[in-house]
């Protein structure tokens, strides 16, 4: 039986990100037989505000991965502008291609097929260190962040310690 | 990676040696093989099968596994038995990054990985590789450089309110629980940590934090609290509410149930938890209660002249910690910052510290009631007047006193009385008395004003001899020597059994007498007595003896017949004041 392109795809990057992970995340399956679930774990990267934090977030990918980008949820409680209070990330490469509702975004900053999970999550890294208030997904951390940046720290940090503590190894 | 030698760990010798001699051999092979990439799954077997097959028989093989560490900077590879527990490949891989095995955090696809766990359970294979991150040093003053302390008094609560964590992290002190960042802190305020520790077990402090009233009086009363409650309204909540207040205070005392706390997830912290809202009361009390009150008290603490007292004669008293940290301010001498005159009389009482113990002992009388009564200072005050040794070592160690030799053997020889006299029942009422402390408060206020509005007289009535022989001219220069010598000459002066009192042993009786007499002898007598006794009038209305001065401006007699004799006054105040000040040189 064989498997889809998507499935042999991701398989593919699974196992590449085992024997060579990536600076800044470390990449699994949630369950070890689906391979369009995956959990990242995020270490809070260093020089942000989010410092020594881990943060574990879920990766949905749809059967017609490459294609369709895939959904991206924070499972670990994180206070950040462009991640709305669900955890759900919101940030432009994993918008659906094609016609922008919003207007906002040029079509080369939405999903391409070649995106990766190491594309995915460098963005995301990237994100965490540099936040895009333009279009927030939180408004109320967005407002923080602009405002009265002390509070927005100190909201972070308490992130920070909470997944410390929830991830104690 | 080719180079890397294989390190041994403890388990892994332990099962080599259970085994037959013949797996030694095949170690060599073994140690190399770990530079072949090595697509096998873990079922397949090693080159040497059949030699392995015979000892197969008594003890299974195990086989070994090559993992690859990787940190932000460094990457390391370990040759391991596939199945090792993750707590000792911690241990094994800790002195490659000079760690130690509690700080290393492992993390593989997508998970942090336990101590508990092995390499099997998370399916780690030969040839894969893993995160490492190696978390803050628990303890910061043996593993990463001191820091400069830091400058509390200028920002307060910065730490605590301005995400002071994540500053603290970006200065690669990455803290992952709070008993670090406690523990830093200290280490930071206090070259003594103990210290604090064991001043919040003493059971004296205890009482106190039992008592939330008090806890609340002492808080509020703080400066940099008040500041803080301003910017936290919830704080301010959280102190209204005494038992949330109590079990804070109940916390910051023990150390391992804080600790217990924040790092295990036992069945009390899922309770918690469990109750809406419950995790997060307890993380604020952690983050916006107990650290900013630590470093406030740790502050105080480090400040505090008289804590070289402590480490040699195990006082810990409640009161030199929390209040009284400064040396006592001289109501009497002529200091270098003078307010202006447009606000006579603020000196003493603005000195914060005086001011707030002055108003705390007078509304909260319990709270010195408790002090006095409690078994603890008891036995010190006993052991002090049965030992002058002891009282005398006291005396040698205290920063304050080591300045002034005379004052510190006038000191030595009146001790015996000051400590019989703390112990009266007489002085310990008075403590308790809210109206007699509030008239010590007026006093030492009036006193203030006096010598400020009119420093000549203060000069005048300067007693010519001091019992150590001080003269009448370092007096006026020095003024903390003046006062100082003053106040704790008083203080023995007024117990009346004392038997060796010198007669010039009293500088402040000596002082009103003069007055007093110099009121009766040096003035105009044709001039009503409004006017003649004016100045004294109103030094003594600044003092606060409102009602004997309309009294005696109602009879129209002179002062000196109103308080006929000085023994009237001491009787009714200066005793007060004076054995309050002695009470107070002591703590």
């Amino acid at each position: 039986m064989s498997e889809p392109q998507s499935a042999l795809l991701l398989r593919k990057q699974l196992a590449e990100l085992n024997k060579n992970p990536v600076e800044g995340f470390s990449a699994g399956l949630i369950d070890d037989n689906d391979i369009y679930r995956w959990e990242v774990l995020i270490i809070g990267p260093p020089d942000t505000l989010y410092e020594g934090g881990f943060f574990k977030c879920h990766l949905y990918f749809p059967k017609e991965y490459p294609l369709r980008p895939p959904k991206m949820k924070f499972v670990t409680e994180i206070w950040h502008p462009n991640i709305d209070k669900n955890g759900d990330v919101c940030i432009s490469i994993l918008h659906e291609p094609g016609d922008d509702k919003f207007g906002y975004e040029k079509a080369s900053e939405r999903w391409l097929p070649v995106h990766t999970v190491e594309t995915i999550l460098i963005s995301v890294i990237s994100m965490l260190a540099d936040p895009n208030d333009e279009s927030p997904a939180n408004v109320d951390a967005a407002k923080e962040w602009r405002e009265s940046y002390p509070e927005f720290k100190r909201k972070v940090a308490r992130c920070v310690r909470k997944s410390q503590e929830q991830e104690e190894c | 990676m080719a180079d890397d030698v294989p390190v041994d760990s403890g388990p892994e010798k332990v099962t080599e040696a259970s085994q037959k001699p013949e797996d030694d051999s095949k170690k060599e092979p073994d140690a190399q093989a770990p530079t072949i990439p090595e697509n096998q799954t873990q079922s397949e077997s090693k080159p040497q099968t059949s030699e392995e097959g015979a000892s197969a028989a008594a003890a299974p093989p195990k086989k070994k596994i090559t993992v690859h560490v990787k940190t932000p900077k460094e990457k390391e590879s370990f040759e391991v038995d596939a199945e090792i527990n993750i707590k000792d490949f911690k241990e094994l891989i800790a002195p490659k990054f000079n760690a130690e095995p509690e700080q290393l955090c492992l993390i593989f696809a997508g998970k942090i990985i336990k101590d508990a766990d092995n390499l099997q359970t998370h399916n780690i294979k030969d040839g894969l590789t893993m995160h490492l991150v190696i978390r803050a040093a628990p303890r910061s003053n043996e593993n990463t450089p001191q820091r400069p302390p830091a400058d509390i008094g200028a920002t307060p609560f910065n730490l605590g309110s301005l995400g002071g964590l994540a500053g603290l992290d970006s200065l690669g002190l990455g803290s992952t629980n709070f008993m670090e960042i406690q523990n830093r802190m200290q280490s930071e305020l206090l070259s003594n940590p103990d210290l604090l520790r064991s001043l919040l077990d003493n059971p004296l402090v205890q009482r106190l934090m039992n008592d939330p009233e008090n806890m609340r009086a002492l808080i509020t009363r703080n400066p940099q609290m008040q500041d803080l409650m301003e910017r936290n309204p919830e704080i301010s909540h959280m102190l209204n509410n005494p038992e949330l207040l109590r079990q804070t205070m109940e916390l910051a005392r023990n150390p391992s149930m804080l600790q217990e706390l924040m790092r295990s997830h036992d069945r009390a912290m899922s309770n918690l938890e469990s109750i809406p809202g419950g995790y997060n009361a307890l993380h604020r009390m952690y983050r916006d209660i107990q650290e900013p009150m630590l470093s406030a008290a740790s502050e105080q603490f480090s400040q505090n002249p008289f804590s070289g007292l402590m480490d040699n004669t195990q006082i810990n008293n409640p009161q030199q910690g929390t209040e009284n940290r400064e040396p006592l301010p001289n109501p009497w001498s002529r200091s270098s910052t003078n307010p202006s005159p447009t606000t006579p009389g603020r000196n003493v009482v603005n000195n914060p510290p005086m001011a707030s113990l002055l108003q705390q002992m007078s509304e909260n009388p319990s709270m010195i009631q408790n002090m006095l009564s409690a078994p603890y200072t008891r036995s010190v005050l006993e052991a002090l007047a049965a030992d002058p040794n002891m009282a005398n070592s006291v005396l040698a160690d205290n920063p304050l006193l080591t300045r002034y030799p005379q004052l510190q053997e006038q000191m030595r020889t009146m001790m015996p009385q000051f400590l019989q006299q703390l112990q009266s029942p007489e002085m310990q009422n008075l403590m308790t008395n809210p109206q007699a402390l509030n008239a010590i408060m007026q006093i030492q206020q009036g006193m203030e004003t006096l010598r400020q509005q009119a420093p000549s007289l203060i000069n005048t009535f300067a007693p010519p001899t001091i019992p150590t022989g001080t003269n009448p001219t370092t007096q006026n220069t020095t003024g903390t020597t003046t006062s100082s010598t003053t106040t704790s000459s008083g203080a023995t002066g007024s117990t009346t059994s004392a038997p060796n009192v010198t007669p010039g042993g009293d500088p402040f009786s000596e002082f009103m007498a003069r007055m007093v007499a110099g009121m009766g002898a040096g003035t105009d007598q044709s001039l009503p007595p409004e006017q003649r006794y004016q100045q004294q009038l109103e030094q003594l209305a600044a003092m606060g003896f409102l009602n004997p001065i309309e009294k005696l401006l109602a009879v129209g007699t002179g002062i000196e017949s109103g308080i006929s004799s000085p023994e009237d006054f001491h009787g009714a105040t200066i005793v007060l004041y004076r054995r309050f000040i002695s009470f107070l040189v002591l703590y």
